[in-house]
């Protein structure tokens, strides 16, 4: 037997794995050799080591450290699975209140400001035939310059297909008390998509996938009056979304009205605070649709129901989604090490880094 | 070892026996993370952030398998995965051959190795062979356990435990001569 075979010996010695026999033929050659009879103290004494290294506890309990951001997480879920329109959590946890404090201007918009940019972007798809040049840059100005004359035509397609659902109501009636509530980051998501499309009842509002063009969902419950027949309006727009809408609505001589979003912000504060980047985007075959939250990447099924949420990246900024065909997704995570691109397989729900 | 019952619990929603379920896998989560990055700040982020990925795809965990393999497979790869450190390794094969050299029995020393010896050496070998020394010994997982921990053959568990075991002499027996340093 050689030394270089007895080494293979010692090592399934070390962890209990050598038959009798094959114990025996090690013990025949270690009488024999001195050199191996060292090397197999050393490993024993090194194993004796490994086995007895220190079994460290947490120096703090992680569970009790972790349970905040638990209910960040049943929350989330609860509206995913409820869109139900809830009060606001009275044991909301820190990290709730920062994004509270974060988003404390956009809240101060309120859902006037809201109704306004919806209508806008809706009445724009109507009047964009018409408008002229001038017409459009304010348009541009008001969509945070990311929108396309496409996705607005296809809001207009959305609108067409959803008005009779659509409803119009009194003025919100809790707009001017935002205390209550988390804040909606009306111009993020405008940066990202071209316009809310307010469907029926308790419907999660859609939210147009540019770089597909297809139809992406995200989890905002909308809760409406009574339906009217008319395309929705509003007749109190933020100051600087106020020309923009007026001017479209008065293109297309559809009647205003003001539209009410009752939308619980402090449900959607934990969804929405996080958005970071692309903002419900649609897989090539619509079958889901991708957003990120709280530094993890959410997808949602045709649903809109959660169905993967990856390893949370922290702080780190994720970005460059984009789908590979429709169950392979591809992203980048901004780290101290610099970027790296990451995957996440829906087929074998696998995710890691390419 | 953690109850079935309780993880069919925490499946089906309750959410006590979940937290509980999180309560008993706690430490042994965190002593993987520890031994794997290193130091305990670390430690604490990756064990956290396993245990919430615990709790949000306790799910999709199969009674096929064994939860503790199941958890350190979470846990080991947050490690290697995000918290992966730039500091060079020991190569594989550096010290892998050493036991062949023709050591003079006469220069052999025997002499206990400190436990902070150990534990600079393990901090020396690549991510895998770490990986594998821990849940051997840290986790006192089997071949088997250690395969489906990490996704790996059995054949290249048993031979990443052996080399690992391998450089880990040779760098205990640099120390011991006063060689090689951090």
């Amino acid at each position: 037997m050689k030394c270089q075979e007895v080494m293979e010996y010692m090592q399934r010695q070390l962890d209990l794995d050598l038959t009798d026999s094959e114990q025996q033929l090690l013990d025949a050659h270690l009488e024999t050799c001195a050199s191996c009879r060292v090397m197999m103290e050393r490993l024993q004494r090194l194993t004796s080591e490994l086995s007895s290294l220190p079994k460290v506890h947490p120096p703090v309990s992680l569970v009790d450290a972790i349970l905040p951001k638990l209910e960040e997480i049943d929350r989330a879920r609860q509206l995913t699975v409820t869109g139900a329109v809830q009060p606001a959590a009275a044991d909301q946890t820190e990290d709730a209140r920062l994004a509270n404090r974060r988003n404390h201007r956009a809240n101060r918009i309120s859902y006037k400001v809201l109704g306004g940019v919806v209508a806008a972007g809706l009445l724009l798809g109507i009047a964009i035939v018409n408008l002229d040049q001038d017409s459009m840059q304010v348009a541009d100005q008001a969509m945070s310059g990311s929108s396309s004359y496409s996705q607005a035509n296809m809001a207009l397609m959305n609108v067409a297909t959803s008005s009779a659902d659509s409803s119009a109501s009194e003025e919100a009636e809790a707009a001017d008390d935002a205390s209550g509530f988390a804040a909606l980051p009306v111009y993020e998501i405008y940066d990202q998509s071209s316009s809310y499309v307010a469907d029926s009842e308790d419907k999660p509002v859609g939210i147009l996938a540019p770089s597909s063009g297809r139809q992406g969902f995200l989890g905002i419950p909308v809760t409406s009056g009574q339906s009217g027949d008319q395309a929705v309006g509003t007749e109190e727009p933020a100051a600087e979304l106020g020309s923009t809408s007026k001017s479209a609505a008065g293109l297309t001589g559809e009647k205003s009205e003001s539209f009410e979003v009752d939308i619980n912000l402090e449900e959607i504060g934990t969804t929405m605070g996080g958005f970071e980047g692309s903002v419900g985007l649609a897989s090539p075959e619509g079958t889901y649709s991708v957003f990120i939250e709280n530094g993890s990447v959410v997808i949602l099924d045709s649903n809109h129901e959660r169905t993967y949420i990856s390893q949370s990246f922290g702080d780190a900024e994720v970005y460059g989604l984009e789908w590979m065909d429709d169950s392979r997704l591809t992203f980048k995570v901004l780290t101290d090490e610099g970027e790296q691109a990451y995957y996440i397989d829906l087929d074998d729900r696998s995710e890691g880094r390419m | 070892m953690v109850e079935q019952e309780l993880i069919r619990s925490a499946q089906s929603g309750d959410r006590d026996a979940m937290i509980q379920l999180l309560r008993e896998i706690e430490t042994h989560v965190y002593r993987t993370a520890y031994y794997i990055l290193g130091n305990e700040q670390d430690a604490m982020d990756a064990a956290q952030e396993a245990l919430i990925r615990v709790y949000t795809k306790i799910e999709s965990f199969e009674e096929k398998a064994q939860f503790k393999t199941w958890v350190q497979r979470i846990v080991t790869n947050i490690c290697i995965d995000k918290f992966r450190r730039t500091k060079p390794t020991v190569s594989i094969d550096e010290h892998a051959m050493n036991f062949t050299a023709d050591h003079s029995v006469e220069e052999e020393v025997v002499a206990t190795y400190v436990s902070q010896d150990v534990r600079e050496a393990i901090n020396k070998l690549s991510d895998h062979y770490r990986a594998v020394i821990v849940l051997r010994y840290l986790q006192d997982f089997s071949y088997n356990e250690i395969s489906d921990s990490l996704g790996l053959p059995l054949n290249t568990v048993k031979s990443y435990l052996f080399r690992a075991r391998q450089q880990l002499q040779s760098l205990l027996q640099d120390y011991q001569k006063g060689g090689v340093g951090g």
